[in-house]
């Protein structure tokens, strides 16, 4: 009995320290079945090291990825390929890291019919992730992240639907669907134009096209809102001048959030920098709102 | 057998108490260029006494009116430099700069020579007395406010001293001029600022060898990673934001973030981990950080 009893310390103890000197993150894909487009759409899930044997409930941030992009690029470009397990069990949260297809904006489109991400990212998807893993199912514990088309989708989602996130960050964000103040060649702005044209049709204010589906044509709300905002972008970013202006918009409305430029291109190098700050930054929140310890 | 489970108990006690278990000393570092001694506080990561690895050391200057233990007693959260230092393995230094010296050497107060002070006599004792990483690759440098303007200030003289620099609400412009101040906070500044850097006579550019904001081709030279923060309410914003323009302008590398927030410590407590964060990378980059 007591030969046992000293073996279980001697396991507590050695799993303790397994649990600190390694990164174990398990990882599951779902396919997830979205009604409203009716088809099937994948997410990876991040789940701590520590997720089978703590029994508690984790706070979720969601990982947006980027034009031309899947579910599989936070997973699979950056340099580091462990870093998304590395911060799951530093900062204790699942990622879910759900597909937007390439060029769908994370809005529901009224002309296309399989392009319905907004009900897909903020209804189907927390649903399932709430019903499948122990989360926090509440805003408190809710938080939506992403890069370039990805952090457009996370402050318009979170703007929208502040009453689902208590955070929301962009890297490297399409501030401003409006292609005319990207830094990009003339054919490529052209290629999103008719993009957003077929997703949206022509745009009603042909001056500031698509304002009212972009971050910057939704600051009014953001003040309104209590959703903590993070943005940076990189000084030879495509979308710096985006980000500028949103920054701009929200200090002259007042609206509280962090803003970052740093050395960077709208490149993975900048994203695999960039995403350890907010993640620091979403920590924060979650500890001064109670959902971790 | 109770005796080995108690110890195992003990043991597994020990472990949880002693995750956070930096150490703090204070002590005392001698100024030959001022003929005089002064505090200095220590803050060692719970590693240091456990391995035999030589650590990076962050140099953290406090502000205006403050003194070498601000960080650690005026943050609300008591042992954030202590967790910082934890987490990072990383000695924290928190040297003396006084009420007012602005870490320069004083072309008119001999008794006020903080450049030669903190370069040329905290980091040497540092190195020649505990296992640190002996070199620029391994050493860093940051502050609040008036700290802030030290640490640019030090680090773009002398950048072969560090390996990265960064500013909380740096004091970066001695020339009040795009301060947002009070008659009241004005006057009081200028007779302090005046017993430092000399009279400012009649022209408002006698400071200016003294801008850290015009040092912006010195920090594109030396090419030292750069990380800078500044509160959207704080009284120095327009500086901040004027070095800012004028780094992206010569296109040298450095972070600046805008976050909420006035001249605080609710705003250092918040900005400090950032910079840790920052340093951290390339202090990993450098190949000098204890795992």
């Amino acid at each position: 009995m007591m030969k046992s009893f000293i073996k279980y310390m001697l396991a507590g103890i050695f799993a303790l320290s397994l649990y600190s000197s390694s990164f174990a993150a398990r990882v599951d894909t779902l396919d997830i079945q979205s009604q409203s487009m009716n088809k099937i759409v994948k997410a990876p899930i991040i789940l701590p090291d520590n997720y089978q044997s703590s029994g508690k409930n984790y706070p979720v941030i969601y990982l947006l990825h980027g034009g031309q992009g899947s579910y599989k690029d936070w997973l699979s470009k950056l340099k580091d390929k462990a870093l998304l397990q590395k911060l799951v069990d530093m900062y204790q949260v699942i990622i879910v890291t759900p597909d937007g297809s390439p060029t769908g904006y994370y809005f529901d489109s009224p002309l296309v019919k399989d392009s319905q991400y907004e009900t897909f990212i903020s209804k189907e998807l927390v649903q399932k992730i709430d019903e499948t893993y122990r989360t926090i199912k509440d805003k408190k514990g809710r938080i939506i992240c992403g890069l370039s088309m990805g952090g457009h989708g996370a402050m318009y989602l979170a703007t929208k639907h502040p009453d689902l996130y208590c955070a929301a960050g962009s890297m490297s964000g399409v501030m401003d669907l409006n292609t005319a103040l990207w830094k990009v060649p003339a054919d490529f702005a052209k290629s999103r134009d008719k993009n957003f044209d077929r997703l949206l049709g022509p745009p009603k204010d042909t001056a500031s096209p698509y304002r009212e589906y972009s971050a910057v044509g939704m600051v009014d709300q953001m003040k309104a809102n209590d959703v903590k905002l993070i943005f940076d972008c990189g000084f030879d970013d495509i979308m710096i001048e985006p980000n500028r202006e949103l920054h701009k918009l929200l200090l002259a409305n007042g609206t509280p959030h962090d803003y970052i430029e740093r050395p960077g291109k709208h490149e993975w190098p900048y994203w695999e920098n960039a995403v350890a700050y907010q993640f620091l930054f979403f920590h924060k929140v979650l500890l001064a709102n109670g959902s971790l310890q | 057998m109770k005796k080995v489970l108690y110890f195992f108990a003990a043991a597994t006690l020990f472990c949880n108490v002693t995750v956070y278990a930096s150490k703090v000393d204070t002590i005392n570092i001698l100024s030959v260029a001022m003929n005089k001694a002064y505090k200095a506080a220590i803050v060692f990561p719970d590693a240091y006494a456990k391995s035999k690895a030589n650590f990076p050391v962050l140099y953290l200057l406090h502000g205006g009116y403050g003194h070498f233990n601000d960080w650690l007693l005026k943050t609300p959260d008591k042992m954030l430099v202590r967790n910082l230092s934890d987490q990072y393995n990383i000695i924290i230094v928190m040297p003396e700069g006084e009420t007012f010296s602005y870490y320069i050497d004083s072309p008119v107060d001999r008794s006020s020579q903080f450049e030669t002070y903190i370069t040329g006599e905290v980091i040497p004792y540092i190195d020649n007395n505990y296992r640190t990483v002996k070199s620029n690759k391994g050493r860093v440098i940051t502050g609040l406010s008036m700290g802030g303007y030290g640490a640019l200030y030090l680090s773009a003289r002398r950048p072969g001293l560090f390996c990265a620099a960064g500013s909380m609400s740096g004091a970066l412009d001695p020339n009040m001029s795009t301060w947002k101040l009070t008659p009241e906070m004005f006057n009081g500044l200028t007779k302090e600022l005046v017993k430092i850097f000399g009279p400012e006579t009649f022209d408002p550019d006698s400071y200016a060898p003294y801008s850290v904001v015009n040092l912006a081709d010195q920090m594109k030279m030396n090419g030292l990673p750069l990380v800078m923060d500044i509160g959207v309410d704080d009284f120095l914003l327009e500086p901040n934001r004027e070095l800012h323009r004028r780094l992206v302008y010569n296109h040298t590398p450095h972070d600046y973030s805008e976050r909420p927030g006035g001249h605080t410590w609710d705003f250092w407590q918040n900005a400090l981990p950032y910079q840790l964060l920052f340093f951290n990378k390339i202090l990993k980059a450098n190949g000098v950080s204890v795992q």
